[in-house]
């Protein structure tokens, strides 16, 4: 890229941002629209994964992003392409249960596989952030990674610490498990500004 | 032998796990009272935040003493076995409430307290981290 091309395009990180705040912005966005909206239910259904191809851009914006601050490794580029993987499946594996288990009523084996379902993602997820911090090599990321998910762990288990004893003196309602990895996943965005800082 | 002696343990060892008693302690303690007073009286909201709090609190101090340990642990090789304890417990109890949640949010099993996420992790921390003494074990044996 010469130096021209490079003061005409925008910075990456600037792009990256635009495209993650689109994403948020379509994700909540369209099932809000969709609230107010007569459509056979299938349809919605497709509406809703539209904003997911959001994600792509999103991805690809990061990662110039981090070439061009120097924070980029191939581990990062596997971690990406895995998180764009599980993204895509999760949202269909979610939408095809809950079609199941609306039309269907499941019960006995049938109910467990259909719960189960949206879950596999989630663990190849899980397992996805373990693999990261095994492939990368560049030990600055490494560091960088392990802190931001030390800290969301520590947040995860305070927040489910503190919320269990309001659940049990009763003036919370129960909360489905789930809820740990949005939890934990906003842990990590605060761990990672936490990094940033540090 | 499990046990080990005080000199095997290093100066941020021995401070966690001093911490660690102490608040376990406190936990034994303050919990036990609070949940009898809670199923025999009629509890006011507000007391109840308060009886909420004062329970979590020996659980959130040791939750900071683990990460107090990781930062003032200086034997490169205890921190890097420590953070991968932790690295494997985080990820075997986000797999086990990610399966779980879906089993309640499809009505298969029932919900649970939120309490059970750490009490999992401290259990899996403990389990990854006698699983070498096990294995050990088990070579010799054979």
């Amino acid at each position: 890229m010469t130096i021209v091309e490079s003061a005409i395009q925008p910075p990456a990180k600037k792009a990256a941002f635009g495209w993650t705040a689109a994403f948020v912005i379509g994700m909540f966005g369209m099932p809000a629209a969709l609230h107010f909206v007569a459509l056979p239910p299938a349809l919605k259904m497709v509406m809703m994964l539209l904003p997911m191809l959001l994600l792509i851009p999103m991805i690809r914006a990061a990662n110039r992003a981090a070439r061009q601050c120097g924070c980029y490794s191939q581990a990062m580029q596997n971690y990406n392409r895995r998180m764009l993987v599980w993204s895509f499946v999760y949202v269909v594996a979610l939408l095809a249960a809950v079609w199941v288990y609306n039309t269907i009523h499941p019960t006995g084996i049938l109910a467990w596989a259909v719960a189960v379902l949206p879950s596999l993602p989630i663990l190849f997820f899980i397992w996805s952030m373990g693999a990261y911090l095994t492939e990368e090599r560049d030990e600055y990321l490494r560091q960088k990674a392990m802190t931001s998910a030390l800290w969301a762990t520590g947040i995860l288990l305070a927040v489910a610490t503190f919320y269990g004893f309001l659940d049990t003196f009763q003036l919370v309602p129960h909360v489905e498990g789930w809820a740990a990895v949005p939890v934990w996943a906003i842990g990590l965005g605060i761990g990672n500004l936490i990094a940033k800082r540090s | 032998m499990i046990a080990a002696k005080q000199s095997d343990y290093t100066p941020a060892q021995r401070a966690h796990i001093r911490r660690t008693t102490w608040l376990l302690l406190a936990y034994a303690i303050i919990l036990p009272p609070l949940v009898w007073y809670q199923a025999h009286n009629h509890v006011s909201h507000g007391v109840s935040v308060v009886m909420a709090v004062a329970a979590s609190l020996p659980l959130l101090g040791i939750f900071a003493s683990w990460g107090r340990y990781l930062s003032d642990e200086h034997d490169e090789y205890h921190q890097a076995v420590t953070l991968r304890r932790n690295a494997i417990a985080t990820n075997a109890t986000m797999g086990a409430a990610i399966v779980w949640g879906f089993l309640q949010a499809f009505d298969v099993m029932p919900l649970m307290e939120a309490y059970w996420i750490p009490f999992v992790w401290v259990i899996a921390q403990g389990a990854f981290g006698c699983a070498p003494f096990f294995f050990a074990r088990g070579r010799r044996g054979a």
